[in-house]
């Protein structure tokens, strides 16, 4: 009785706790923008929650904003509006929803979005550079854009020592000292470099954990739906990177895992197919799609939108609170190169996972709306059928925009793949 | 002899045997060191490279090749015993002297061009001049036939060289037998009478053609100057055949002046749009081959991509696919979410290297140019290796100083533009620059100045009433050249953004001081502007509205390449801006593989038509 009462504890409390800190961080973002307080808008691949966190400001993710109107079902309305105004159907559907969203005056299905006092972004997305000179032209507040070198060439990775290396973590230091300074500008408040150790401490743990999470998903059956239960984590990682919210989140939610994996409880009760999922989620049908999978018992054990929207963070680097600056930038680096890496050179991640996860197949999900992603994915996957034998599906729609998603089309598609799966599977048993 | 004579000359005796025994790349400086028992430390404190100390045991040698050859060549007689006494001169040589010369020829293209030149002086006043003087007075006192002194004098010493082969030393018994082998085929020929004289009206026709007077080095040397041009087609014709042919080679989907150039050994650094410090990829004597995709059907390139994606992506990489275009290392930049995919994707698919350059994203702060000026560095280290020529600092300050001249003549074409557009056509001034990233820089130099004072000076074109426009749109992927025509057609088009990264730099770099520092900081300083640039200090719209105010334009022509998210967006900052200034503007998009331009031409006609009646 004793073990059922902490099943029940235990088991799903990562999504139902998630779902609680969402609800309280669009609240509380509501209560900024009644005020018209300071905040900052960022993004997910190097949000610096490390550094605006020690200067209290509230964190605004327009991604994550503009993701909840398609899985709200009402995207389209942002769309059209931005569109009238004058943005292309061929552009980041992200960015147009923010927009309407900023045309509304921070209108937003899950509450009141402030407006912003600064932006402060990476180049992991060339997108989110032209994003932030919308508000700058809109708003007239200061942008910064936090430069951050990623891989030259494929299969060449410098470490700490190398001359290019270390141009480049000198580079983000030197960048990362200059948005100290504008923080103090824009909040009045002085650098307190103790702050930023606590906020880094916090950070570090959720690292770990989040890094913890991840490995945990290579157990059979797995412990949680990376397409679905992955998001949730993700969206907390981000919003809660750096605070002690955060921390305990995670560490809770590495404790729900490890219970899982002990007593056996998969995400799917018979789990047949392991999947490895690469691009970004299907949110118009955002729940729809993932049912088209574990309908046929599939689920997806890891995916590269986890590690790329987490910022790399994924990799689980400890920054070193004895010389924080330093060591942010030299993490900044590292996690932003590999979250870049997660996108344009993901084949050898992907071979690495197809071993150490024991997946079955590959699902690409290329999308119109978001070009960093889906540009190489073709070539990615020819690729990796070249090294590999191993079944993939490629299916093409979008993240934002239901014009271009064909539900009955993909669905379709996947029944195909899933046939092919088995049969495949059948024939191995058969010559085994 | 003092020490350092000894040490020297120990040095150069080594040097001299190793580099006759291995290649040049073989060689090493750890090598000579050892060889001439002296520490590297010493070997430095003379020489500051390999390239320097192999220039010094050239230069040594062929002063005293010259200096025993013109002993020869002032000794008095006909011109038959002259070319003897020269010839045996050469033969007497002991077998290390006379190989050393052959060294010129094997090693000149893994020299710097300033390395190269010196050398090709030296040999040219070492053994051609002196063989052409004395042919020279032969025509003129009639013992040989006319022809052309030079073209005798290469065809001489190439006679010469012949015997100094194995074969030779096995046919040829002694150095009597070589030497009267040498001066009967030269002036009798190997066929018989007839023949000769066939040879010999040949010879004359060739001396009949006009010729560069500038031409320094024997053909048999090949280098990168005008005189063994990739693209001759245009030279010695009036303006609309040089026009003419200007065009046709913009649009040769064969690109014919890429595999000029790699038949003649070297190596093509090809980069995606838009800026490229181009200087570093010439300095180290590659073709630096700006890749911008064309007007080719992407039959292998289509399966590599998805379809959400603008048309320059696919037709650039089918270009190398479908084996038009070869090239040793491709280079692409962040300057769009698609494009910074194209290292990855080229990597998964050829073998030479395939990098990004990351060109800042942030040119606001304080510490970029050093950034900058390491990442260039960098690409500087694999463009060494990828050519196996060493960036001297000479070789690189002459690169940018031809690149500045080239940039300013660049902007004197724009100048005409924008003073008195009806003398070039818009396509016509396009492929002036489009050519630009398809042939070295040398020609493009010598084209421009030839052409700008020609089409200055053009009587037969008029002003006509047309409305001037500026054509914003054209940084990456490149409308068709019909498209650009159709424009042309019914406006005048006095300033642009096309192909803007061979125009980005504004001024000229210093040719002095830290190089690589120099070119990082003309990036961030002394550059135009782009979509595709993030400055603080130069918001797009205002910088539209200043090449606008400067050009004296009335309208914009405000264009994007279908699927280009920084175009397109872009578009929407421009309009609102535009409209606030109560300047008129055309929207459209369009695509490079466009074929059909009617509905367009319609268009634009009615919008041309409505501002010169309004």
């Amino acid at each position: 009785m004793a073990d059922q009462t902490k099943s029940k504890e235990i088991v799903g409390r990562g999504a139902r706790d998630g779902a609680e800190l969402f609800r309280e961080w669009f609240s509380s973002l509501s209560d900024v923008a009644e005020k018209d307080g300071k905040n900052a808008y960022v993004f997910v691949m190097g949000s610096m929650n490390e550094i605006l966190k020690s200067f209290d400001l509230p964190v605004v993710f327009p991604e994550i904003n503009s993701l909840q109107t398609a899985v709200r079902k009402v995207a389209h309305e942002f769309l059209d509006e931005a569109e009238d105004y004058g943005y292309s159907p061929d552009i980041c559907g992200y960015v147009k929803a923010d927009v309407a969203v900023q045309l509304r005056g921070g209108d937003h299905p899950m509450g009141q979005i402030p407006k912003p006092s600064m932006a402060v972004y990476t180049n992991a997305c060339n997108t989110y550079i032209k994003w932030a000179e919308i508000w700058e032209r809109m708003y007239d507040i200061p942008i910064f854009t936090l430069d951050v070198p990623g891989t030259r060439q494929g299969g060449v990775v410098t470490s700490r020592g190398e001359r290019s290396f270390e141009n480049d973590r000198s580079y983000v230091e030197a960048q990362l000292r200059e948005l100290i300074t504008l923080c103090e500008e824009v909040t009045g408040k002085k650098f307190d470099i103790d702050k930023l150790r606590e906020v880094l401490g916090h950070a570090n743990d959720v690292s770990t954990s989040w890094s913890r999470v991840l490995e945990l998903n290579s157990n059979t059956p797995s412990v949680f739906n990376a397409l679905t239960d992955g998001t949730i984590y993700l969206g907390v990682a981000n919003g809660f990177r750096g605070t002690a919210a955060g921390s305990t989140y995670f560490k809770n939610l590495v404790e729900e895992m490890e219970y899982k994996v002990k007593h056996r409880i998969g995400t799917l009760t018979d789990e047949q197919h392991r999947l490895l999922f690469v691009g970004v989620p299907c949110y118009p049908i955002f729940r729809r799609f993932n049912e088209i999978f574990t309908e046929w018992k599939g689920t997806f054990v890891n995916s590269t939108y986890l590690w790329f929207a987490s910022g790399g963070t994924n990799r689980g680097f400890q920054y070193d609170l004895n010389l924080p600056i330093e060591s942010l930038a030299e993490g900044v680096l590292l996690s932003v190169r590999d979250a870049m890496d997660s996108m344009f050179h993901q084949s050898m991640m992907v071979e690495e996972m197809l071993r150490d996860m024991n997946v079955d197949g590959v699902v690409y999900h290329p999308i119109k709306s978001c070009r960093t992603v889906s540009t190489g994915l073709a070539d990615s996957r020819r690729y990796l059928m070249e090294q590999c034998d191993v079944p993939s599906l490629f299916i093409e729609s979008d993240m934002m925009d239901k014009r271009v998603v064909s539900e009955a089309q993909m669905k379709n598609r996947i029944d195909a793949f899933f046939e092919g799966l088995e049969t495949r599977r059948s024939q191995q048993s058969a010559v085994a | 002899m003092g020490k350092k004579e000894t040490t020297v000359n120990k040095v150069m005796e080594t040097a001299q045997q190793l580099f006759l025994d291995g290649s040049y790349a073989d060689v090493t400086m750890d090598q000579i060191a050892a060889g001439a028992d002296v520490t590297k430390g010493a070997l430095y404190h003379h020489y500051s490279s390999k390239e320097d100390l192999y220039l010094a045991m050239m230069i040594s040698d062929l002063k005293e090749k010259k200096a025993l050859f013109s002993t020869a060549v002032d000794l008095k007689g006909s011109c038959q015993e002259r070319l003897r006494n020269l010839t045996e001169a050469f033969l007497m040589l002991p077998p290390k002297k006379r190989l050393l010369i052959k060294l010129v020829r094997r090693n000149i293209n893994t020299l710097g061009i300033p390395t190269r030149n010196q050398l090709i002086n030296a040999y040219q006043e070492a053994l051609p001049n002196q063989v052409q003087s004395i042919i020279e007075d032969g025509i003129a006192s009639k013992e040989l036939k006319p022809g052309d002194p030079r073209l005798l004098a290469w065809s001489f010493i190439a006679l010469v060289e012949t015997v100094l082969s194995l074969h030779a030393d096995r046919i040829l018994n002694g150095k009597e037998s070589k030497l009267e082998f040498v001066l009967n085929l030269f002036l009798n020929g190997a066929c018989d009478q007839k023949a000769t004289e066939a040879v010999t009206d040949l010879l004359q026709d060739l001396a009949a053609t006009p010729t560069e007077d500038d031409i320094v080095i024997p053909s048999a040397v090949p280098t990168r100057s005008v005189d063994d041009p990739v693209f001759p087609e245009w030279q010695g014709k009036d303006l609309d055949d040089i026009l003419l042919e200007c065009r046709d080679l913009v649009e040769n989907d064969t690109y014919p002046t890429l595999s000029r150039w790699r038949e003649s050994g070297r190596k093509i650094l090809g980069h995606f749009q838009v800026y490229f410090p181009e200087e570093i990829a010439h300095a180290a004597d590659m073709l630096p081959f700006k890749v911008r995709g064309g007007t080719v059907e992407p039959t292998h390139a289509d399966s590599r991509f998805g379809s959400y994606l603008c048309s320059i992506l696919k037709t650039s990489m089918e270009l190398v696919l479908s084996d038009r275009v070869k090239l040793d290392m491709f280079v692409t930049h962040p300057i769009c979410d698609a494009a910074r995919n194209l290292a990855a994707v080229w990597g998964r698919n050829f073998d030479y290297p395939c990098q990004i350059l990351y060109l800042p994203q942030n040119a606001n702060s304080g510490y970029t140019a050093t950034y900058l000026q390491g990442e260039y560095d960098r690409l500087q280290s694999t463009v060494e290796e990828i050519s196996g020529n060493r960036v001297t600092q000479e070789a690189l300050s002459q690169s940018i100083a031809l690149f500045n001249r080239n940039r300013a003549l660049l902007r004197e074409l724009y100048e005409i533009k924008r003073d008195t557009p009806w003398l070039i056509s818009a396509e016509d001034a396009y492929c002036l620059v489009a050519i630009s990233g398809l042939i070295p820089k040398e020609e493009h130099n010598l084209l421009l100045e030839t052409v700008l004072p020609m089409i200055r000076s053009r009587t037969d074109a008029k002003k006509e009433d047309r409305i001037r426009i500026v054509f914003e749109g054209g940084f990456c992927e490149q409308p068709p050249l019909d498209l650009i025509r159709m424009v042309g057609q019914t406006c005048y088009v006095v300033d642009d953004d096309l192909l803007i990264g061979l125009r980005w730099i504004l001024e000229d770099i210093s040719t002095e001081g830290d190089l690589l520092h120099n070119l990082a900081d003309a990036y961030l300083e002394k550059s135009s502007y782009s979509p595709v640039q993030h400055d603080l200090r130069k918001p797009k719209e205002k910088m539209l509205q200043q090449r606008v105010e400067q050009s004296g334009a009335e309208a914009v022509i405000l264009t994007a390449a279908k699927m280009c998210e920084p175009g397109l967006e872009e578009q929407v900052a421009y309009t609102h801006t535009l409209d606030k200034d109560g300047t008129a503007y055309f929207v459209s998009e369009f695509e490079e593989n466009m074929t059909s331009f009617d509905h367009l031409g319609l268009q634009l006609e009615t919008f041309m038509e409505n501002l010169l009646f309004s």
